[in-house]
């Protein structure tokens, strides 16, 4: 059975198309794909700035859950609860698939901090993110 | 002012179920309903983070949008978010008001409500003021 974050593991990663990459347990950063659907254009006819948010923070819980496998185990998997999220717009994001990188800065008991990175095909930064966040249980784990 | 002229078939903004409610021109403060839709949820039941974003960004654009007589949007530079309470699919209700408007940046603030009046994210954001995109 694939890992957790290596699923689609709800209708927003659904929604967005979520296709996992790759995980490098050393540097406890996840890659993913994400394709943009027809929904999140803008009048500009780019993603709406918020909604780019939406693939950041995918990324981001992602690379939570696999750093806490990787290191505590899979009864000790966590899923962010995050408490603030900002964003830096570098670039438009394109209505095309695009590469997020999310990675794990410190994880404790109590707040676990995180920083995402979203890519065009040709290696572009576009956006930027960093979340705090509460680490809980994987809802649903227990049953 | 019509609901479709408002949403001007923009493809977000049918996604989140965006419905004009009003303008407050002095406070340069526009008012907007929401229908958070299913696909925004996580297994915690509630509203996805980051595209709660998604909301925020949408009333601090269209508070620009009004306060310059539907001139100018809003490019977007950052957006820092705070998310007080989880946020459920169904009906919200947002603010956003532009704090400052010069010609070169703007400031903006958003705030997300349930239906009870209950604050549930507030977010700012730095932009860029630039003639408005017409989809249609």
């Amino acid at each position: 059975m694939a890992r957790i974050y290596e699923r689609r593991r709800s209708p927003s990663s659904e929604l967005m198309g979520s296709e996992f990459v790759s995980f490098d347990a050393e540097k406890g950063e996840l890659t993913c794909r994400y394709t943009p659907p027809p929904s999140f254009a803008s009048p500009r006819g780019a993603v709406q700035g918020g909604l780019i948010a939406g693939f950041l923070d995918e990324v981001m819980g992602g690379a939570l859950l696999a750093v806490t496998e990787a290191r505590f185990g899979e009864a000790e998997q966590r899923l962010p609860l995050n408490l603030d999220m900002n964003l830096t717009f570098l670039r438009m994001v394109p209505m095309e698939t695009i590469t997020a990188k999310g990675r794990v800065v410190k994880v404790g008991k109590r707040v676990a901090f995180l920083e995402g990175e979203l890519f065009d095909s040709d290696g572009n930064l576009l956006a930027r993110a960093t979340s705090s966040a509460i680490p809980t249980p994987v809802p649903g784990a227990d049953e | 002012m019509s609901i479709t002229e408002h949403a001007l078939g923009a493809a977000h903004a049918d996604l989140m179920g965006v419905e004009f409610d009003g303008f407050d021109k002095e406070r340069e403060e526009i008012t907007l309903r929401f229908h958070a839709p299913e696909s925004f949820v996580t297994p915690r039941g509630s509203v996805q983070g980051g595209l709660v974003a998604g909301f925020l960004d949408e009333v601090m654009g269209w508070a620009h949008v009004w306060a310059t007589d539907r001139a100018e949007a809003p490019l977007n530079l950052d957006i820092s978010m705070s998310l007080l309470k989880p946020v459920l699919a169904g009906p919200l209700i947002g603010k956003g008001r532009v704090v400052r408007r010069g010609r070169k940046v703007i400031f903006l603030e958003g705030e997300l409500f349930d239906e009870a009046g209950k604050l549930l994210a507030r977010a700012t954001s730095t932009a860029i003021p630039t003639p408005r995109p017409v989809s249609k």
